[in-house]
């Protein structure tokens, strides 16, 4: 055997033995990178700083001195502790997003004869949401340009392999993208997302014409709307998605479309607590 | 002897842009998951081990240098993540040593199939190397690159498992 031959038996040998990856796998990697960019943009690794280091040291030595019994040494370690954690609590707890209303940590000073309300509350409670019809949208917002971020692919997109219902449907607008999301009462089933020129879409007698100059064809298998106790049209009017419309629900099979202001990338991928198809589409 | 696949000759800079790493990365997965099935052969963990690394070389994607190696550098984390999978799952190696592997299509002729065969009665690491060497096309500095060794000890490795399957081999032949 030549070494020209040994080479492609060597070769061909494992061609036999191994396969291409799947494209779940390809999927699969897409989504983790997704997650871990994400993370990385919101920054939520917080690093452990020094004061809890010093914090630790002091319960010990406060441990030490209750046990030695120098009332002296323990009410000066318990002060310092105590200034020690509330400084721990200031820097671990996350920084409050400032769309959030937060309940004030000083609700009332001291009681007034004649109560005011509080201008802070009230801006709260007043404060408009960008989505009337529908609930916020996955709380989690990248500062990362989603344009650079992997995942989005203006090709067909696929993946889910469960069976359950859908519970809702929302949307939702973020910085650089608008979000559409439908949840499920249990593992996100097989879906199907189909770009297409135009904002009309297939349905039972006929053709149906959504907002927008483009469109993204969700198809849903395994599943059913007989739960849904979502909106089944959303307009919100956001700088890509105009209009949202559950088309049709027949036979496990389940079909939205999406009309969207002009052709645009998308990412479209599985979440799980709670279970949910979420599409991103690039504004 | 043919170096890096089409699409590992980009530009030179030194921190990739994610869609560029995406792209680039895809471009690799065949080999990365044909290798990682190669040193543990198991499909499933092999994607498992393949998608550790794709995370891995992402956090760590500030030190790729040129974004022509991509493909060697994230194969030798791909190579590194499957012997830590083989170290910490022992019993695994165990489970599919015992496993008859199935019968090929591709394969027809007794001496292939031989040959198949006794590729996968190498130690792994060697099945790795030649691999690398004789599959993936790689040169022997960027096949020891891989598997994290010195040139001269991917190439002696290279014709050992070699010489296993054709014994009269001329270690000449492997350059």
């Amino acid at each position: 055997m030549s070494q020209r031959q040994l080479h492609d038996r060597i070769r061909r040998a494992f061609s036999a033995v191994t396969r291409p990856p799947r494209p779940l796998l390809t999927e699969r990697i897409r989504e983790s990178l997704w997650d871990v960019a994400v993370q990385g943009a919101e920054g939520r690794r917080l690093p452990v700083p020094p004061v809890a280091l010093i914090a630790a040291v002091l319960v010990v030595l406060l441990a030490a001195a209750a046990v030695l019994e120098v009332p002296a040494v323990v009410g000066t370690v318990a002060a310092a502790g105590r200034a020690v954690s509330s400084q721990v609590a200031r820097t671990l707890t996350p920084p409050r997003t400032a769309g959030t209303p937060t309940p004030s940590a000083t609700p009332s000073r001291t009681p007034s004869a004649t109560p005011t309300p509080t201008p802070a509350a009230t801006a709260a409670v007043a404060t408009p949401t960008a989505t009337p019809t529908a609930p916020p949208s996955v709380p989690a917002a990248p500062a990362l340009p989603p344009a650079t971020l992997p995942g989005f692919s203006c090709a067909q997109q696929y993946g889910g392999n469960g069976q359950a219902t859908m519970s809702t449907a929302r949307v939702g607008a973020q910085s650089g993208y608008d979000r559409f999301v439908i949840e499920f009462s249990g593992p996100v089933p097989a879906f199907e997302v189909t770009p297409q020129d135009s904002a009309a879409f297939a349905q039972s007698g006929g053709q149906v014409q959504l907002q927008g100059s483009a469109g993204l064809a969700v198809v849903l298998r395994n599943t059913s709307g007989s739960a849904f106790g979502g909106p089944r049209e959303l307009r919100p009017g956001f700088p890509v998605i105009q209009e949202a419309r559950l088309l049709s629900d027949s036979q496990g099979v389940v079909q939205w479309g999406i009309g969207i202001a002009r052709p645009a990338c998308f990412h479209a991928w599985a979440l799980t607590g709670p279970s949910r198809l979420v599409i991103d589409i690039a504004t | 002897m043919i170096g890096l696949v089409a699409g590992d000759a980009t530009s030179d800079s030194a921190v990739l842009e994610p869609a560029a790493f995406t792209a680039h990365l895809e471009a690799a997965l065949d080999a990365a998951h044909r290798l990682a099935t190669v040193m543990l052969r198991d499909r499933s963990a092999a994607e498992d081990a393949v998608q550790e690394a794709a995370l891995k070389a992402w956090r760590k994607r500030d030190q790729l240098r040129g974004a022509a190696s991509f493909r060697t550098w994230f194969l030798s984390i791909v190579a590194n993540e499957c012997r830590m999978a083989r170290r910490t799952r022992w019993w695994h190696v165990i489970r599919v040593a015992e496993t008859p592997e199935p019968r090929v299509a591709e394969v027809t002729d007794v001496t292939s199939g031989e040959l198949r065969d006794a590729v996968l009665r190498l130690d792994p690491a060697d099945r790795a190397a030649l691999f690398c060497f004789f599959y993936l096309d790689l040169p022997m500095e960027e096949v020891a690159r891989v598997l994290g060794i010195s040139r001269a000890a991917a190439r002696s490795r290279v014709y050992r498992a070699a010489q296993r399957l054709r014994p009269e081999l001329d270690p000449e032949e492997l350059r």
